[in-house]
């Protein structure tokens, strides 16, 4: 009965309450807004890293159609943020749990437009986190439409309770002092749990794993491309972190030198954990150990001293490494390694935040409240993001059928295939006929 | 081992290269005297049933098929232990080419590109092992179930992937259901084997059965 009344209260205050003017301050100084412009074009450009990453992940049959789904994630991701994510995220919080007002903000000053943008491209970075977990065997309808639940309601619902609101109000957990300046839970680790979700209710792809759960390895296509593609990641990532300043200040000299030194760290780590387990230096696994860095440091870049910046991104490499293992025991598919790169290492940079706090180390305080942050982020995203994948398979099936796998989803999906002068052994040769 | 047990033990194999030389190739015999020299020989009582459904080349025979070789090896070993047989005296020799013969295969353009796709599967994983070809044959069988194609179907795929042969009075249906059938088996290839394996294998298969004189009516690339 009271969740009904505060399911009616929230309804009515969406449609009836004023939005209140304008965001104090938000942007308003001109270089600020310059810097946080920047910024968003840099997270912008990330799109084109995990375009690479994952599209050198799978292999050539399913290029065209993972880096589709990036598109489609970017694309669908902005306008269901524009339209309902950044009003339940920013909007006016009176409740600590979610924004009523600025539903498709029309009116809007130039700093709060600035703002939007930034904010869209992190909303937008969440639900790609996804796409590279169950590429090879999703269809791209269900993908589009899972993109703008996480978009529009299960990324900015929770980011209301860390970020919430830029107007009135603020965040149940920001009330409690959480801690992620740029989002290792609030995008990341949401993003990977979407992610574990999206891979549970698909399945593993056709043969993944033998009759006794042996692995069999898939290799990706284009290991450059891979490569390359963490490579853009990490530039972009200066700005992702950077651009959480809001501020074209000296903070983000200390953001930037703690973010470059995670990710150096965790690809070394990475380095030295493979050679102490006596396994191969991957590419993959090394470039995932940036990653594992980056993703890890982007919720305590502001707030703790470089050698803790080391310190995290260097365990983030085990966390990485051993939870990509964890995953594989139990039969989870995750073609890209999204799910322990975004999802527990992001869940361990919040608790890193909290523990090497450069106010003062290992308080428990903030332990706990960051704890407290991490389980809400795994419980709302998790059974959100699978029921919403479990609904989409009802009405319209999420797995492609297991012909499409055989000829690649660049075909059976969207009729084209990614190197067409290059596949000539492709039995279908990319033709219709 | 008393003399007499050895000459029984000789009787034996005599009978099981004879009676499963006439259903399947020289490597399917060896690797069932393998077995039988690793679990089975020198037993008083032989169980002959778990000894024949133990032997992978067989599974790839239709129901009757087995029951005619467990038959046919009961005979010969009650004969085995009763004595020498001319059966015995006679099989000193083993083939040892491991080379199967070529099928021509008959029927309609698009029979003779699918059982030639089915014979590739074969013989690709028939070379990977004889677990994964056990593994191969049961995934095709659930494969084809879960398409509701009639399990005779399975059995004689499972048969010209062994043996190259083909089963007589096999109806494989319209081009559309061979549709069916050739995916199940790439299902079925990357279910035992992975489907990087699986993948090799269906772009292989595509390019044998394009050298088919049948190729040039029925496009391989048609059922892909």
């Amino acid at each position: 009965m009271r969740m009904k009344r505060l399911a009616c209260c929230l309804a009515i205050a969406a449609f009836t309450l004023p939005a209140t003017a304008s965001a104090q301050g938000l942007l308003e100084n001109p270089a600020d807004l310059i810097w946080v412009s920047v910024s968003a074009a840099l997270v912008f450009f990330m799109q084109a890293g995990f375009a690479l990453l994952e599209g050198g992940f799978v292999r050539t049959k399913n290029t065209v159609n993972v880096i589709m789904k990036n598109y489609a994630d970017l694309c669908v991701g902005v306008l269901a943020f524009w339209a309902l994510g950044f009003g339940l995220m920013f909007g006016d919080n009176p409740s600590g749990w979610i924004g009523v007002t600025h539903f498709v903000p029309g009116d809007l000053t130039g700093g709060e437009a600035g703002f939007m943008v930034f904010q869209m491209m992190f909303a937008a970075t969440a639900a790609t986190i996804v796409s590279g977990a169950v590429a090879e065997r999703m269809r791209f309808a269900a993908y589009a439409i899972g993109a703008v639940a996480v978009t529009g309601v299960i990324y900015p619902v929770y980011g209301s309770w860390v970020w919430g609101s830029a107007f009135e109000g603020s965040g149940w957990l920001s009330e409690r002092g959480f801690i992620d300046f740029a989002g290792s839970t609030v995008v990341h680790s949401i993003g990977g749990w979407c992610a574990l979700a999206a891979a549970i209710v698909l399945g593993p792809r056709l043969g993944r794993f033998g009759p006794k759960g042996e692995v069999r390895n898939i290799p990706g296509h284009s290991l450059p491309s891979v490569a390359l593609g963490v490579f853009i990641l990490w530039l972009g990532w200066f700005g992702f972190n950077g651009g959480s300043t809001l501020a074209a200040d000296a903070s983000i000299g200390k953001v930037l030198l703690n973010t470059n030194l995670a990710a150096a760290a965790g690809v070394v780590g990475t380095m030295i954990l493979l050679t102490a387990l006596r396994r191969p230096v991957l590419i993959t696994s090394s470039v995932n150990g940036a990653l594992a860095g980056l993703v890890a440091i982007t919720a305590g870049c502001g707030s703790m001293e470089p050698v803790f910046a080391v310190l995290t991104g260097f365990i983030a490499a085990p966390i990485a490494v051993f939870g990509g293992d964890l995953l594989l025991k139990l039969r989870v598919d995750d073609v890209v390694g999204a799910i322990p790169v975004h999802g527990f290492c992001g869940a361990w940079g919040t608790l890193a935040a909290g523990l090497f706090l450069d106010e003062g180390l290992f308080q428990p305080g903030v332990i706990t409240t960051q704890l407290l942050g991490i389980g809400a982020a795994f419980l709302w995203a998790f059974p959100l993001a699978w029921l919403c994948f479990a609904g989409i398979n009802v009405v319209l099936k999420v797995r492609a059928e297991s012909i499409h796998e055989q000829r690649g989803l660049d075909f059976t999906e969207h009729s084209e295939v990614g190197y067409p002068e290059f596949q000539t052994d492709l039995p279908h040769a990319g033709r219709n006929d | 081992m008393a003399a007499h047990d050895n000459a029984r033990y000789s009787r034996e194999r005599a009978v099981i290269s004879e009676v499963l030389g006439s259903k399947l190739d020289a490597a399917g015999v060896q690797s069932a005297l393998d077995l039988w020299d690793r679990k089975f020989a020198g037993q008083k009582s032989v169980p002959l049933i778990e000894f024949v459904n133990e032997i992978e080349a067989v599974q790839a025979l239709e129901a009757r098929e087995r029951h005619e070789l467990r038959l046919a090896l009961y005979k010969g070993m009650i004969q085995a232990a009763a004595g020498p047989t001319t059966t015995a005296a006679r099989a000193t020799t083993r083939a040892t080419s491991p080379t199967r013969p070529r099928v021509e295969f008959k029927g309609t353009p698009a029979e003779i590109v699918f059982l030639k796709i089915v014979q590739y599967y074969g013989e690709q994983l028939r070379v990977l092992g004889p677990a994964v070809m056990q593994q191969f044959l049961s995934e095709l069988r659930a494969a084809l179930e879960e398409r509701r194609m009639p399990g005779m179907l399975g059995d004689a795929m499972a048969t010209v992937a062994m043996r190259g042969a083909v089963p007589d009075g096999v109806q494989w249906g319209n081009t559309a259901r061979m549709h069916m059938l050739a995916q199940g088996l790439y299902v079925a290839a990357c279910k035992a084997a992975g489907p990087v394996q699986a993948d090799r294998i269906l772009l292989g298969a595509v390019n044998q059965a394009k050298q088919l004189e049948a190729a040039k009516v029925f496009a391989p690339s048609q059922f892909l």
